[in-house]
């Protein structure tokens, strides 16, 4: 038993299948903490997808004699050290952020399932898929994340393969140990005794069984992503400017920290406000879908 | 049990070896190299060519590994580019310094983490437990180099409570050492601390409906002692997790904190040795950071044998 | 001065060793007890980046030559304006053909190992220099070197060579000499042992690197105080920490609270509020860099001298420059700092145009058709990488697509080599055009060719400007060759960085410098 495979005993993740719709939506919705992620991030998405319209000024717009101003009319977050608004960054950077985030949950989603089901399902192929994760884990995350992405050249897709190959290995692994249990539950063994093609038994009793913990685990890798993209950024190697990226705001602005504080302290603010809305998101899930822990306790 | 670490050590020598091929083959990959950064911008290719020749990097990729891997056979991870040492003794170096600020952000973490999982435990469903988990979000959600920098005015500049960057070992200078380490600690502790917290949250959560500890309670024991006997024995796992995955994190997180706080560990040399294509340096750097993230998640899965007896190793 | 009365007036010195050190300070009255007031144990220095090696011959870098040039010294240098000055040469001749150059060297001068250093550890040197050294092009026209006793160091050349002294002298990767044994060392492998004030400790990479005094220095008193890297050196610190602070914030944290007792690189916005303070000294350091870009003109659509003027008139240097160095800069058209003897203003025309209306007139007449402008930057010098941003905007308003790729500095390089890559790669230039116009200029000729298609007109002006025999024709050549850049639009010149260094106000005798001198700084009380 490894760490990770520890920490699923722990509690963090449990093989469990969606339930109906309806009755995860009202468990949701009595989630106090989860509510209050999802209003957060409706509100953050909110921004993203109206940033046009929310805009003061293009975000790359520079003027040169309005550099560093503080907060005020007509510039709500004041402005940078190219004169640009602040705000109308925010909410582009709000789209460039979401969106790398989102990618990269759907990216590591998809290929984190399929080798980790491969590994799991098909005994042959889970001693070289997991070793080979075993091997990209043993890297510190932010280096090899730096290293594609610099091997790649800096943009934002680039930025999206370089973070799903840094979170794949571990949603392979959840789905593998999901698997691993599923494979051997008696209706499965029953299908496969009859003679049942394996892809049709991993499509209809496997995967959905995969289901909630994968979901759990993807919201917290879209948050890890806007996180470690604001890192690669930070050290120079995410999308190129003048996209509005909240990383590339947060390292223009840390030159000017004790002289216009704002430029570095809002988009932190953001990239933290945000994490925040999805990692209580995704709790919320996770003490929903996952079985195990509705304890109550006086 | 001894069987069980020996078939675990010699399982992560391909996994070793995958990650030597790895990190090479992605090196090979980004462009530039060192001899165009000592060329510097005005060199022409004959002059950068020169320097790859006297650096060796006109060899082909295949040659260049095999003859690591050559010298690797017999112990020798060569020497680094830039630095003009061996890699074993800038890596030696280096990691003292890490180790001593993951050390104490570990420090800081279970003195911190673990309290607050017990208590929202405890308390669970009520408002300090929400207050709990909320902060540990808070943790696991805020940028930790945006954290930093934030601190470093604060604490460093502003107030002038500690130093604004930079390491004194501790042979130097003790107070000044722990000085050093207070802020980029609590940096890199503060996604640790929120784990834990969650994590012990929930292991006690599971330990408390356990029948043995409501058997106690029903008994007329105080709540207190029930939860300092019972239960605390078995939060033991979630510490011995969190250390084990610690060490990746921090280092994965060191390679930003240590240069925000201008330390010298090895994240930093990592980083640097990617940036400046310094590949002895890497592939050295790596493949011992892999085999010491091996050899403790190994440590680790034998510590869970020793905390909890239920768990056994030789069966698999 | 002959080598004897060299000899002999360092005898006289060092019977009176007290009244030597007084010189340095040109204060002869000091007591003895200011003396030990002035010597004190440890200077900290905080440097912007690590050297990449501390080999002088194998680094372009500034950051190799904070540090080297306080451990090595060169045969001849420069003064703080540039003149050709001796520095372990005592004296030189010139044949009256120009091919032999005969340099008397100073006598009992010791390496930091002890050994005394005589004519062959220069040949050594030199031969060094010529077979690896990164701008071993320097010495390409010498045909021999000879030492025939240990005072003396001939140079053969095959042809005249009017500016070789001037050569010699610079110290973009400057002729270190070192002991003769370690003249076999490959790049980079060098034992760090030179005939400097300061002797080499230890280095922890990205921590510090730490010199200490050498004690058996003997000073230049050919000078008076510091001349350049050359000039009467004297250390008043038992060791010094060159302690490597990338962030800026952090060196200027260090500062305020007096970790660091000197730093380079002080951010300008930095500067305007440590103004008042009185326990900082700020140093302008004016023409520091100049900022600019090389202009590729193999690949559309700056193959197009059109598109590359419409470029060059559309700019406005002013917003480029202000936000790129938080306002540190002075604009002038020209590839020297004023104040050189070089220094021109032919192409004056064509430089902060800001023309806008014409430059799209021009780009409409060359039937500019989208085609993406690669602009390359990098992430490790933060005025190249804004410079870029501003500029991108201002090319976009005048209908250009423009793309900007930033790198690492290291694959900036790269694929600076690369003609397909790029249009504009971006670039500061700091020692080169201070120590002169060759190294600037040979950026654009053959065979080096930054704008990868050759320009004969520009090839010949530089043959000429090596080969003018007076001062003047090659000021007259150098004119011609500028206005041609700006014709060809071979570079665009944005303006001149000023950068800053700052000194706790107790640090006494800092005299700022492109490359920051710690001999004869003390700190007082």
């Amino acid at each position: 038993m490894t760490g990770a495979e520890a920490a699923a005993v722990a509690g963090e993740e449990a093989p469990g299948a969606l339930d109906k719709p309806v009755s995860l939506w009202r468990r949701l919705r009595r989630h106090r903490l989860c509510m209050t992620g999802a209003v957060i991030f409706g509100c953050v998405l909110l921004l993203a997808l109206f940033a046009d319209l929310l805009q003061v000024l293009p975000p790359e717009k520079m003027q040169v004699r309005l550099r560093f101003k503080t907060p005020d009319f007509p510039y709500p977050l004041g402005t940078d050290n190219y004169g640009r608004d602040i705000w109308s960054r925010l909410v582009h950077g709000a789209r460039l952020s979401l969106s790398i985030g989102f990618a990269v949950a759907l990216v590591t989603g998809i290929t984190g399932t399929l080798i980790g089901v491969a590994a799991g399902y098909f005994k042959r192929l889970d001693s070289p898929l997991m070793r080979s994760m075993d091997a990209l884990m043993a890297f510190p995350a932010i280096l090899l994340a730096i290293a594609i992405a610099a091997a790649l050249g800096p943009s934002a897709s680039n930025a999206v393969i370089a973070l799903s190959v840094v979170y794949t290995p571990r949603t392979a692994r959840i789905v593998r140990s999901t698997v691993l249990v599923v494979r051997e539950m008696d209706y499965v063994q029953a299908a496969r005794a009859c003679g049942g093609v394996d892809l049709w038994i991993i499509w209809r009793h496997v995967l959905p069984n995969c289901m909630a913990p994968l979901l759990v685990q993807l919201t917290f890798i879209f948050a890890y992503a806007i996180l470690a993209e604001a890192v690669l950024s930070f050290l120079g190697v995410g999308p190129p400017p003048p996209a509005p990226t909240w990383g590339s705001m947060i390292a223009e602005g840390k030159d000017y920290l004790r002289e216009a504080p704002h430029i570095c302290l809002i988009p932190g603010m953001a990239v933290a406000l945000v994490c925040l809305g999805i990692n209580l998101l995704g709790d919320g899930l996770r003490d929903v879908l996952d079985p195990r822990l509705r304890v109550q306790i006086g | 049990m001894i069987e069980f670490v020996l078939r675990r050590l010699l399982a992560a020598l391909p996994v070793l070896l995958l990650v030597s091929l790895i990190s090479a083959s992605i090196m090979e990959l980004v462009p530039g190299d060192p001899a165009a950064l000592i060329a510097g911008q005005g060199a022409t290719n004959i002059e950068i060519a020169n320097i790859r020749e006297q650096l060796g990097l006109n060899r082909s990729f295949v040659a260049r590994l095999g003859g690591w891997y050559h010298d690797l056979a017999r112990g020798d991870l060569g020497n680094s580019i830039l630095l003009n040492r061996p890699v074993t003794q800038a890596i030696a170096e280096r990691l003292p310094v890490t180790l001593a600020l993951a050390g104490f952000a570990l420090l800081l973490t279970v003195a911190v983490g673990l309290p607050c999982g017990v208590v929202a435990a405890v308390y669970a469903n009520t408002w300090i437990d929400q207050a709990v988990l909320t902060f540990a979000l808070i943790g696991v959600s805020v940028p930790n180099f945006w954290l930093g920098l934030m601190m470093i005015v604060l604490f460093g500049v502003m107030l002038d409570w500690l130093p604004a960057g930079g390491y004194v070992p501790f042979s130097d200078d003790p107070l000044g050492w722990v000085r050093c380490l207070i802020l980029p600690g609590i940096s890199l502790a503060l996604l640790q601390v929120g784990l834990l917290a969650r994590i012990t949250r929930a292991t006690m959560l599971e330990v408390l409906q356990q029948d043995y500890v409501r058997t106690a309670r029903a008994k007329g024991l105080p709540f207190i002692s029930v939860v300092g006997k019972h239960a605390l024995k078995n939060v033991m796992v979630p510490v011995i997790t969190v250390i084990g995955i610690s060490f990746g994190l921090l280092l994965s997180g060191s390679v930003v904190i240590e240069t925000v706080y201008s330390i010298p560990g090895m994240g930093r040399l990592l980083a640097n040795a990617v940036f400046g294509r310094d590949y002895p340096l890497i592939q050295g750097g790596l493949l011992l950071t892999a085999a010491v993230l091996v050899l403790l998640n190994v440590a680790v899965d034998v510590l869970y044998a020793v905390v909890d007896p239920r768990v056994k190793y030789d069966r698999r | 001065m002959t080598v004897r009365t060299v000899l002999a007036r360092l005898r006289e010195c060092l019977s009176l060793e007290l009244l030597a050190a007084c010189a340095v300070s040109a204060c002869l009255a000091l007591s003895q007890s200011a003396q030990a007031q002035k010597q004190s144990a440890t200077l900290i220095f905080g440097q912007e980046a690590p050297p990449p090696t501390l080999d002088p011959h194998f680094s372009t870098s500034v950051s190799t030559r904070n540090i080297a040039m306080h451990i090595f010294e060169q045969l001849v240098t420069r003064d703080d304006a540039n003149a050709v000055i001796p520095e372990l040469a005592e004296s030189w001749t010139i044949s009256p053909d120009g091919l032999t150059y005969t340099f008397k060297i100073r006598g009992g001068l010791k390496f930091h190992n002890g050994k005394t250093m005589t004519s062959a550890d220069v040949k050594a040197s030199f031969e060094r220099y010529k077979r690896m050294a990164i701008a071993k092009v320097t010495l390409a026209p010498v045909v021999s070197m000879a030492a025939p006793d240990p005072a003396t160091f001939v140079i053969k050349l095959d042809k005249r060579q009017p500016v070789f002294l001037d050569e010699l002298s610079a110290f973009v990767v400057p002729i270190a000499i070192i002991p003769s044994e370690q003249a076999e060392r490959e790049g980079g492998k060098l034992e760090l042992i030179g005939t400097g004030p300061m002797q080499f400790v230890e280095w922890i990479p990205d921590s510090h690197i730490r010199l200490k005094r050498f004690e058996d220095y003997r000073p230049d008193t050919r000078y008076k105080g510091s001349a350049g890297f050359g000039g009467q050196k004297k250390v008043w610190f038992n060791s010094v920490d060159f302690k490597i602070v990338k962030e800026p914030g952090a060196r200027v944290a260090g500062l305020e609270s007096g970790q660091l007792q000197i730093i380079e690189d002080l951010p300008t916005e930095s500067a305007k509020r440590l103004a008042g303070n009185k326990n900082i000294v700020i140093h302008d350091l004016k023409n520091n860099w100049l900022h600019g870009a090389w202009v590729n003109h193999h690949r559309a659509p700056t193959s197009d001298l059109r598109v590359r003027r419409a470029i060059q008139i559309a700019l406005d240097m002013e917003e480029i420059m202000e936000i790129s160095t938080d306002g540190a800069y002075t604009l002038q058209p020209g590839l020297q700092y004023p104040g050189n003897p070089y220094y021109v203003k032919n192409g004056e025309a064509l430089y902060n145009a800001k023309d806008p209306k014409k430059a799209m007139a021009l780009l409409k007449e060359a039937g500019y058709k989208g085609e993406k402008l690669v602009i390359i930057t990098n992430s490790s010098y933060q005025s190249i990488y804004k410079a870029a941003q501003v500029v991108a905007e201002q090319l976009k308003a005048i209908g250009i697509k423009v793309r900007v790729d930033v790198f690492d500095w290291a694959t900036a390089l790269t694929h600076r080599r690369n003609k397909e890559a790029w249009n504009l790669w971006f670039t500061g230039q700091g020692t080169g055009p201070a120590v002169g116009p060759f190294s600037a200029l040979k950026d654009v000729v053959s065979p080096q060719l930054n704008q990868f298609v050759a320009d004969p007109t520009v090839d010949k002006l530089f043959s000429e400007l090596i080969a003018g025999e007076t001062f003047d024709t090659r000021k007259a050549t150098f004119g011609k060759f500028q206005e041609r850049v700006y014709d060809q639009v071979l570079f665009l010149k944005f303006g001149d960085l000023t950068r800053k260094q700052a000194t706790r106000s107790n640090v006494k005798g800092f005299a700022p410098y492109r490359i920051p001198r710690l001999s004869n700084v003390w700190v007082e009380g």
